[in-house]
């Protein structure tokens, strides 16, 4: 009978309660594992310990149960002792330690007991995770935890509240039930759950506070090959498109394009190791507070207009201890609070060949504001220098010695005899013109310079810098390839996003009282990526996600609170001169707004309506209109009833009181059940102290019991 | 509806023809049990569903092997109460005069006269119903359910106090006649007295049967007494819980697939009947929980039929349906 009742698709009870503590659990270890701190080896404990578990726990569930007591206390230990003497994040090394412990509740599931200690270490995970990491995955972990973690809570009270009422026998039909853990149930709880987050958003953001990103850490991504001291030109292959966001740039005064064409300079490269560049020098110079002075012809450009300031968020893994700075002369570098609050004041310093670095590197995201002059010197300015170079610059003069002889032919026959400026540009132009670009390049060459210049024709930023670099030192002229990154897309944030895709090279020139000067042989089009799959929308469209959420959320404070509400309110008078009719009154939206009032309304009437009605459909309700000895007798075989269950007495809803007492064999569950029967059933009075007293009676021949 | 007039002599204050109190009916039925427990050793509990049966104004099917006390319970019962007590064995050609009786010309007065059967006894011991043709049965449950017999176009109220005891064995077959649904219907309670217990056996054996008992017993309480006891059932107070509880059951078996025909609006009454019966025996003037629980066997396994079998069958059918009753009672939450 019990399987034509319930049956029909969907969850039962039992298996609805097991997946929603299961994915709370996992959810509270995605909000962990999100920071990527925990390391890859946890990670994967973890989702074999919770496979394993599924499959493996309930068989094993109680036995050698000192080994788990060995590894949770060796853990424990080891960790200790990683602390003390690796000197191990404590924060991190009690996150991992409760990663450990909610391993153990999930190889442990079976009595309410263990379940709810499962809850209570997702809950801890949770609250590590908060710790490690306050980025938008963590929010969506957070969200999806708080969703199955109400599930789990209240599918497993009633789960046990079945059990424990109707006995092991009993409660298998409810338990096995498809018709209890329905969608309409889960998702009402969802929503409720939800409804809870909303609630509590309210008050984060009406009520003054601190920022939580105070308690946040610094999150340390995986670096990328970006912008290294070194670059190889003969290891050929496919470069590939990297939608990562790498910079975030808002600028004063605001272009107002959708697309920047900039450059951003990082770090120049001088050498030439025959197979590619690498940095002159042992690398980072002396800590600087100034700038290097501009050279005293750069006031002479004439400004026509304010400097452009570029607030600049170069995010962790990228930079490499560079600060990239937009094309121009750089002013002035500020860097801002660090958006970790682990994270120390970095400071500047300037590198031989003038590139600007910061230390400590591992600061996490890096925010600054950089100034920059952003005039370039007009080729007039450039032509007739003196040829006369300083002996520092002998590094951008040389010229290697295994060169083909026919790189040298081709810039003699570009630019020889002319005046540096103009032959820099002859050999710009005749590259960006005549050759090719493409980014796949397969094979391995043995020298690259020659094989793109007369062999494929075809190549790369790195290529076409290369050539035109080398080209213009066999004619003499001081020149260096440039890394850096090319572009600026607008986000829908409102700040343009470099791409690690954008990764670009190009060329700076020297003419003496001008300093060195920006060249880019690349074929305009071509510059920086061509990042235009869904993949790299998608890819923006999160990084403009996090940004608000870090903006508001994780950065929100009294002084965002304050816009916020300012933004509000004018958001609100704004409406209510329109509704008013002084702005142009929109009678549309009048209409609407009274729709939706009227909507209200009679939605709230119906409820009302509803909720008066209610009590007069339950016939049932009004006949159990008890007395007070009534109910009195109802509360006490409730309680005696509780009381014998936790004795282990096997009831169910069609057990009696006097059936009760029988199997209890106690006297004092015989008297119990007769002063209920007679209160309840035939009007006999039951004054409470003999409700009391027969209800301690009961409980003291339980304890002699057991 | 309990006049307070305590314990003691109520018997002698409470006027003639009132219904006895709770406490006066535990006492009746308390004397009766120890009486007729005398003849009919160790089954108590048939015993008191014999009373409440009595005390509810029904009639009691006995399914049973012969030999374990049918005969001794009826004929205990009657001393007991100091009834009249008739025993007709029932037999295939038994026709309803013989059991109602018939008109005999009287020649001396030179009219009808009507020379009363043996069904005009308080106590009726029916034995082997299920062996007697349909015609002679139809008579008896007519007389069960009317409480009078038509004879000649003219109805004879039957005695008082009025009980079948039925009588069927299980195990027969061959030659008798089932009774079918609607007959089994009229029987308020089927009981089965069952084998006694070693001990019990034993003392039968060495003391030389239930006959010397039987013999020495006194009647504790009189017609009037029974009358009394069965109007006072009616006063027995019902929870509107517990009628909602009788109800639930009787729709269980009608819902159950188990049970092709479940039980009958008039099995639900007699189900309350009954149990308010034994409340009262138990010196209560309500009904709880327990007694609908206690009774639901007796009163409602007789009165389904199983899915896929006949009425009244054999040992194994009875015994399927009680277990049936049983699971279903066992799945209708009791009110608290």
């Amino acid at each position: 009978m019990n399987a034509r009742l319930f049956a029909g698709r969907g969850l039962t009870l039992l298996q609805a309660q097991y997946w929603a503590g299961a994915l709370a659990a996992v959810f509270a270890f995605l909000a962990c594992a999100v920071s990527g701190e925990l390391g890859p080896g946890l990670v994967l404990v973890f989702v074999a310990a919770f496979v394993g578990g599924h499959l493996y726990g309930p068989r094993v569930y109680g036995k050698g149960e000192w080994g788990w007591t060995v590894f949770i206390v060796g853990a424990f230990f080891v960790l200790v002792a990683q602390v003390i003497t690796t000197g191990l994040d404590v924060v991190l090394a009690a996150c991992q330690f409760a990663v450990l412990l909610c391993i153990h509740r999930l190889w442990h599931r079976r009595t309410q007991r263990d379940e709810l200690l499962l809850m209570l270490m997702s809950l801890l995970l949770l609250c590590a995770g908060a710790a490690l990491s306050a980025e938008l995955t963590f929010g969506f972990a957070f969200l999806a935890y708080s969703v199955c973690a109400t599930w789990a809570m209240a599918l497993t009270h009633l789960r046990f509240e079945i059990e424990a009422g109707r006995g092991p026998a009993g409660s298998a039909a409810l338990l096995q039930s498809r018709r209890i853990a329905t969608p309409a149930l889960l998702g009402g709880l969802a929503a409720l759950a939800l409804m809870g987050l909303v609630g509590g958003a309210i008050v984060f953001f009406t009520f003054p506070r601190v920022t939580i990103g105070g308690l946040r850490r610094a999150t340390r991504n995986q670096p990328a090959p970006g912008l290294g001291d070194r670059v190889d030109l003969a290891a050929h292959g496919v470069v590939p498109d990297d939608p990562r966001v790498v910079l975030r740039v808002r600028l004063a005064p605001d272009p107002g394009r959708q697309t920047l064409d900039m450059h951003w300079r990082a770090r120049a490269l001088e050498v030439w190791t025959g197979r590619g560049w690498r940095m002159y020098g042992s690398g980072v110079g002396a800590p600087m507070r100034r700038l290097p002075p501009a050279p005293w012809l750069f006031h002479a450009y004439g400004r026509r207009g304010p400097p452009l300031v570029a607030d600049i968020e170069a995010v962790a893994g990228f930079s490499d201890g560079v600060v990239i700075t937009p094309e121009g002369w750089p002013l002035g570098v500020e860097f801002k609070r660090p958006l970790n609050a682990a994270g120390t004041q970095p400071h500047l310093l300037v590198g031989g060949a003038g590139d600007l670095f910061y230390q400590p590197v591992d600061v996490g995201d890096l925010h600054y504001v950089v100034t920059v002059n952003d005039e370039e010197p007009s080729r007039d300015l450039m032509r007739r220098r003196p040829t006369k170079y300083p002996t520092w610059l002998q590094v951008d003069l040389e010229v290697p010695g295994n060169l083909d002889p026919r790189v040298a032919a081709l810039a003699r026959q570009l630019g020889g005899g002319k005046d540096p400026a103009d032959a820099a540009m002859a050999i710009e132009a005749y590259l960006s013109s005549k050759l090719g670009y493409t980014r796949e390049l397969p094979g391995e060459v043995k020298d690259p310079i020659a094989d793109f210049l007369f062999v494929r024709k075809k190549g790369h930023c790195e290529l076409f810098s290369s050539a035109m670099v080398l080209m213009l030192r066999t004619l003499g002229i001081p020149a260096r390839n440039v890394t850096g990154y090319y572009g600026g897309e607008l986000t829908a944030g409102g700040y343009y996003a470099v791409r690690a895709g954008d990764a670009h090279s190009w060329v700076e020139v020297y003419f003496p009282q001008i300093g060195f000067t920006r060249f880019d042989p690349t074929p305009a089009g071509e510059r920086g990526s061509q990042l235009d799959s869904m993949w790299a929308r998608v890819v923006l469209l999160w990084d403009s996600l996090q940004q608000k959420w870090r903006a508001f959320v994780v950065d929100y404070d009294l002084v965002s609170q304050a816009q916020a509400v300012k933004r509000i309110g004018a958001a609100l008078d704004e409406a209510a001169r329109r509704l008013s009719g002084k702005a142009g009154a929109a009678p549309r939206l009048r209409v609407a707004l009274l729709a939706v009032l009227a909507l209200a309304g009679a939605g709230l009437l119906g409820f009302a309506l509803r909720r008066v009605r209610l009590p007069s459909l339950g016939g049932k309700e009004g006949r159990r209109a008890l007395g007070p000895d009534q109910r009195r007798a109802l509360q006490l075989w409730r309680k005696a009833r509780v009381r014998l269950l936790r004795a282990g007495l096997d009831l169910s809803p069609a057990t009696t009181p006097r059936e009760a007492a029988r199997r209890s064999r106690l006297e004092a569950a015989s008297a119990v059940a007769s002063a209920y029967a007679a209160a309840r059933w035939g009007g006999a009075p039951l004054p409470s102290e003999t409700a009391r007293a027969l209800l301690r009676r009961l409980d003291t021949e339980l304890r002699g019991d057991a | 509806m309990t006049p307070d007039d305590g314990a003691g002599s109520a018997a002698k204050v409470t006027p003639l023809g009132a219904p006895l109190s709770p406490e006066e009916a535990r006492k009746v039925a308390s004397s009766l049990q120890a009486n007729i427990g005398r003849a009919l050793r160790g089954k108590q509990e048939i015993v008191e569903l014999a009373l409440a049966a009595l005390a509810a104004s029904g009639h009691l099917l006995l399914e049973d092997v012969p030999g374990v006390g049918k005969t001794t319970l009826a004929q205990a019962l009657a001393r007991s109460l100091d009834l009249s007590f008739a025993r007709v064995q029932f037999t295939s050609d038994l026709l309803p005069g013989d059991i109602t009786g018939v008109s005999i010309y009287d020649q001396n007065r030179g009219t009808f006269v009507f020379k009363p059967g043996p069904l005009f006894a308080n106590l009726v011991l029916a034995d082997e119903i299920n062996r007697t043709t349909p015609r002679t049965q139809s008579c008896l449950l007519e007389a069960m359910a009317e409480g009078q017999v038509s004879v000649d176009g003219v109805a004879r109220p039957l005695p008082g106090p009025f009980m079948v005891l039925a009588t069927q064995n299980p195990h027969e077959h061959a030659g008798t006649y089932p009774l079918p649904e609607s007959q089994l219907d009229r029987f308020l309670l089927r009981l089965s007295i069952g084998y006694p217990g070693p001990e019990v056996e034993r003392d039968l054996l060495l003391g030389g049967g239930t006959h010397e008992e039987l013999t020495h017993l006194r009647p504790v309480a009189s017609a009037s007494d029974v009358r009394r006891l069965q109007a006072a059932v009616a006063g027995v107070r019902v929870a509107p819980e517990i009628a909602d509880y009788v109800l639930a059951i009787a729709a269980a078996t009608r819902s159950t697939p188990l049970v092709s025909l479940g039980a009958s609006p008039r099995g639900a009454i007699a189900l309350l009947n009954v149990a308010r019966a034994r409340a009262l025996l138990r010196g209560r003037g309500y009904v709880e929980p327990d007694d609908v629980k206690d009774l639901c066997v007796p009163v409602l396994a007789h009165r389904i039929t199983l899915a896929g079998r006949g009425p009244g069958g054999g040992e194994i059918e009875r015994l399927a349906a009680e277990r049936v009753v049983r699971d279903l009672v066992e799945q209708v939450p009791v009110p608290e």
